[in-house]
């Protein structure tokens, strides 16, 4: 006959056995009413401070361009009275979602470039530099231009809270979408044909 | 004690692994190019048939919390749990493996992570013998 105490010590063990169990089922059911966003590469030093959100004016910005040998001597301005629709994505070369992006950006670019909408590209400056940002441009051919912001100064005046987000804007210079993450191509394309219809 | 001590180190665990499968990972993390847990994160390799990698964690944990306890209570548990750090040695030599060479950078968080599974690991294997 086991004395009390060991009775006692095998119900303690008993309910602890179970409880992680239930833990892990609460937390099943959590994953599965909400789950979790992962297409997007946080940066923890952005987007606390301003948020920008669909409907506000767009801030004009200038950046030091650079392409797939580096840093040029020029600039990338934007300016949203000019009275173009922009379409502006914040990237890391680091960010992994931004690199499964780079296609389907490619391909926007493609097809709407020549229908008048200007591609502008955000690169920006945390855990990386202005070589490494060079090599992402060459290898995923990217063909229009790009700013570098090295200290995330324009990711910060865009409440930009991680890689990749997408701005597209008005030719009244008004934000019409902010899109964070990974988006299908039919997503960028539809907020784009919205604009030139 | 032992089964208590397994029991509180998987439980750590478990909620380190709930983190890493919810939350992004906090600025501390990004130490340089190659300490860099968002790299590991964001990388093809963060799910496994389409599910986070740190959701197995939180599986492995958990189940290991209950076997330290259940261990206690009987051999055939004892050997049970035994054979579950057996898979939860081996699942942290891949996933080490697949930060080093495939990715080439390393997740602090998900290294404690590590310890804490070995750490589980080495006190059921010495509950076993003991």
């Amino acid at each position: 006959m086991p004395s009390k105490k060991v009775k006692k010590k095998r119900n303690l063990s008993t309910y602890l056995a179970v409880l992680p169990a239930a833990l892990l089922v609460v937390f099943i059911v959590y994953l599965v009413a909400t789950p979790p966003s992962q297409s997007i590469s946080t940066i923890a030093t952005t987007g606390q401070t301003n948020t920008v959100k669909t409907g506000d004016i767009a801030a004009p910005f200038s950046l030091d361009l650079i392409d797939e040998t580096g840093l040029k001597n020029e600039k990338v301005t934007f300016r949203p009275d000019s009275g173009q629709i922009y379409f502006i994505d914040f990237i890391h070369e680091w960010c992994v979602h931004c690199r499964n992006m780079a296609p389907i950006v490619e391909r926007l670019h493609q097809t709407y470039a020549e229908k008048g909408v200007v591609f502008i590209t955000v690169a920006g400056g945390y855990n990386t530099d202005a070589q490494k940002t060079a090599q992402f441009i060459k290898n995923y051919r990217v063909t229009w231009p790009v700013g570098f912001d090295p200290q995330l100064e324009i990711f910060r005046q865009y409440g930009v809270r991680g890689t990749p987000t997408y701005v597209i804007v008005n030719r009244n210079g008004i934000i019409t979408a902010k899109l964070e993450g990974e988006q299908p191509y039919e997503a960028l394309a539809r907020e784009l044909d919205r604009l030139l219809g | 004690m032992i089964p208590y001590l397994i029991f509180a180190v998987s439980i750590s665990g478990l909620f380190l692994s709930i983190y890493l499968t919810l939350l992004p990972p906090p600025p501390f993390c990004e130490i340089s190019s190659f300490l860099s847990c968002d790299t590991v994160l964001s990388s093809a390799y963060a799910k496994f048939l389409g599910v986070p990698t740190a959701f197995y964690g939180v599986v492995w944990f958990a189940i290991a919390a209950s076997l330290s306890m259940l261990a206690s209570n009987g051999k055939r548990f004892a050997k049970l749990a035994l054979g579950w750090a057996v898979i939860g040695v081996a699942a942290v030599g891949v996933l080490t493996y697949v930060e080093l060479v495939l990715i080439g950078a390393v997740c602090i968080l998900c290294t404690a992570a590590h310890v804490l599974a070995i750490a589980v690991a080495a006190l059921s294997f010495y509950q076993f013998k003991s």
